[in-house]
């Protein structure tokens, strides 16, 4: 034990000598031209409309219409609040699962799906608000096409805030038009609330000029679930009040791409 | 495990620190210069990293035109023109600076940055221990890779990519519906993927640098990669549970082939010294998928293997795999022969795109 200690230093020692040439090499021939940076950001304010878009549609889909203010406190640190819009709704496979259940008639002759529970997921985020730091610890350089020097930053972004939303049940429905011959919900059970939530990302921009940037970024809107088990259909397709609320419905995760661009004054 | 992570902290200092290959050599020396007098976005970036001697001379800031000729290692560059260098319009027009013509005014030679670590004729070995399905509506996927890329010119290798998913069942979302509305995805469109290699090549059409935090500098390259070959298939016919006893059941596969597949991927390279590079990279494993047979079998032979288990008799054809549908005991699970019969009971077809994200660790040799 006490001879591997001892061989570490000498070890590193070797290491280190080579390794702190290069580094010297480097320090003398490359980093200035990174380090020397084009687009300086310290105290400089943005602002940035962004379009956010769903990666992974389940049973909702968003657009999520975005503004964000940003001052830049240094090179890499920046506070941002960001907020907007989310339009939003069921996809189609979730309207086909509407559909499925609601065609099952629990009081039938052949009673299907009588006390059934809602599924995970389906609060559409809407109005939103979030504020955040965002750290931008990278900043380089890319040719492209050979000789067009493209200058960008990466970053990360996390923030606390606030959202309002809504919820159509998959399984709940009020009432059940049957003039047609088929069953058909004309009125499924909504929610509203509004709550908090928390938002992460990680994203690059592009610089274009000095006075902007290309803003690209794969951004998570995390906020609780909650919906309803043990729902009786008669009961509540007979006006009446079931279902108790999932003891641990935990979070939802609404992935999505953002494109913007980002104007600094 | 131990000594695999000493060797690897001891070669990334010592990959730093190895001298360039005689290819690079010429990039080194290769001269940075701009023949036309409009200040580009380096030029600004240049100016801004000119030592002070040379503010203070003034000479680069009346050229018509820069030049900057890179030292040899070991020697200090200098940033400063030097005072007695011979006038660039005293030098011939046609004289090549490391086969450029720096001084024709008629031609123009952009700017080229100096790229640190050459690929060309190396090997390539990446290991991606964390392989990661990012689109998992039905199906979720993890699992590792291996890579050997030749890179056979600077900017084109050839690949081949052999993986194995130790993770592949259907969604936590899947499950939900089945058990909620007793709905499901189509069979093709919640098959497996077990194992796949493919054969393709890479291209690298970008390099680029950054300084991290402001204090290290690496280089990357983006990565577009392109591939076919086949993998194997499987898809679960009962998922895994417990009971509230506690006992838990695993889950029950049944194969459903090998299939042709293609892949279409992209992501960045960056190279952490002259051996070792970190990849990030997003991959789409392509593959169709038409199911009509479970463990080789159709379904009159699973109804033959169903009439067999009730003692009625009941023969199936030789390629099917009766004895994968029996537990240990070699009894048949009669609930993965009813799903297996449901699973071919309607054939579906579908083209799976399995897009996952790739973290792997390259050595160049």
């Amino acid at each position: 034990m006490a001879r591997s200690l001892c061989t570490v230093p000498l070890v590193l020692s070797l290491l280190a000598a080579p390794a702190a040439l290069a580094q010297e090499g480097e320090e003398l021939v490359e980093k200035v031209v990174v380090r020397n940076r084009l687009y300086t950001m310290a105290g400089k304010l943005e602002v940035s409309p962004v379009l956010g878009l769903t990666i992974l549609t389940r049973l909702t889909n968003h657009y999520n219409l975005n503004l964000g203010v940003a001052l830049n406190f240094t090179e890499t640190l920046a506070v941002e609040a960001r907020g907007g819009w989310a339009l939003s709704g069921l996809t189609g496979l979730a309207r086909d699962l509407q559909d499925e259940m609601v065609r099952n008639d629990p009081g039938g002759d052949r009673p299907k799906f009588v006390v059934v529970d809602d599924l995970k997921d389906l609060w559409q985020l809407n109005g939103n608000l979030a504020v955040g730091v965002r750290w931008m610890p990278l900043y380089g350089k890319v040719n492209v096409l050979g000789d067009v020097p493209v200058h960008f930053q990466a970053y990360l972004w996390a923030g606390p805030g606030v959202g309002t939303f809504t919820r159509e049940s998959i399984v709940f429905c009020h009432q059940v038009d049957t003039s047609s011959g088929a069953r058909k919900c004309i009125d499924f059970r909504t929610d509203r609330r509004t709550g908090p939530l928390g938002s992460g990302a990680v994203g690059f921009r592009f610089f274009t000029h000095r006075g902007g940037a290309l803003r690209v970024e794969v951004r998570d809107w995390v906020f609780p679930d909650s919906y309803l088990e043990l729902i009786n259909r008669v009961d509540v397709e007979s006006g009446l009040v079931s279902g108790t609320p999932a003891r641990a419905p935990g979070l939802t995760h609404l992935v999505m791409a953002d494109v913007g661009y980002t104007f600094f004054f | 495990m131990r000594s695999l992570l000493t060797a690897a902290l001891l070669l990334a200092p010592l990959a730093r620190a190895t001298p360039l290959t005689p290819a690079l050599e010429d990039l080194r020396t290769a001269v940075v210069a701009q023949a036309t007098p409009t200040p580009s976005a380096d030029e600004e970036e240049d100016e801004d990293a000119e030592s002070p001697a040379a503010r203070d001379t003034g000479e680069a800031e009346g050229a018509p035109i820069q030049q900057t000729a890179l030292p040899p290692p070991g020697q200090a560059p200098t940033l400063a023109p030097q005072a007695d260098a011979p006038s660039i319009k005293a030098r011939p027009r046609g004289e090549l600076v490391s086969g450029a013509p720096l001084f024709n005014p008629d031609v123009a030679v952009h700017v080229v940055e100096r790229k640190a670590f050459a690929d060309v004729g190396r090997h390539e070995f990446t290991l991606y221990p964390f392989v990661a399905q990012l689109n998992g509506k039905f199906t979720q996927h993890f699992g590792s890779a291996l890579a050997y890329t030749y890179h056979l010119q600077e900017n084109f290798g050839l690949q081949l990519t052999p993986q194995w998913h130790w993770t592949s069942a259907e969604s936590g979302f899947n499950e939900e519906l089945v058990k909620k509305t007793q709905q499901t995805a189509q069979t093709a469109s919640s098959l497996l993927l077990e194992w796949g290699i493919n054969a393709g090549f890479e291209v690298t059409p970008l390099y680029g640098k950054f300084a991290f935090n402001e204090d290290a500098l690496l280089q990357f390259s983006l990565v577009l990669n392109a591939g076919a070959g086949f993998g194997s298939t499987r898809h679960q016919l009962v998922p895994y549970s417990r009971n509230q006893e506690g006992i838990e059941t695993e889950a029950t596969f049944g194969q459903t082939g090998v299939r042709f597949t293609g892949s279409v991927g992209g992501g960045f390279r960056v190279q952490m010294g002259d051996r070792l590079a970190v990849r990030l990279e997003v991959r789409d494993f392509v593959y169709t998928a038409r199911v009509d047979r479970v463990n080789g079998c159709t379904r009159d032979d699973i109804e033959a293997i169903i009439t067999n288990a009730n003692n009625a008799g009941g023969t199936w054809g030789p390629g099917c795999n009766a004895k994968s549908f029996q537990d240990l005991d070699g009894n048949p699970r009669s609930s993965d022969l009813a799903i297996a019969r449901e699973l071919i009971a309607e054939p579906s077809s579908d083209v799976l795109n399995l897009v996952s994200f790739y973290t792997g660790l390259s050595y160049l040799f």
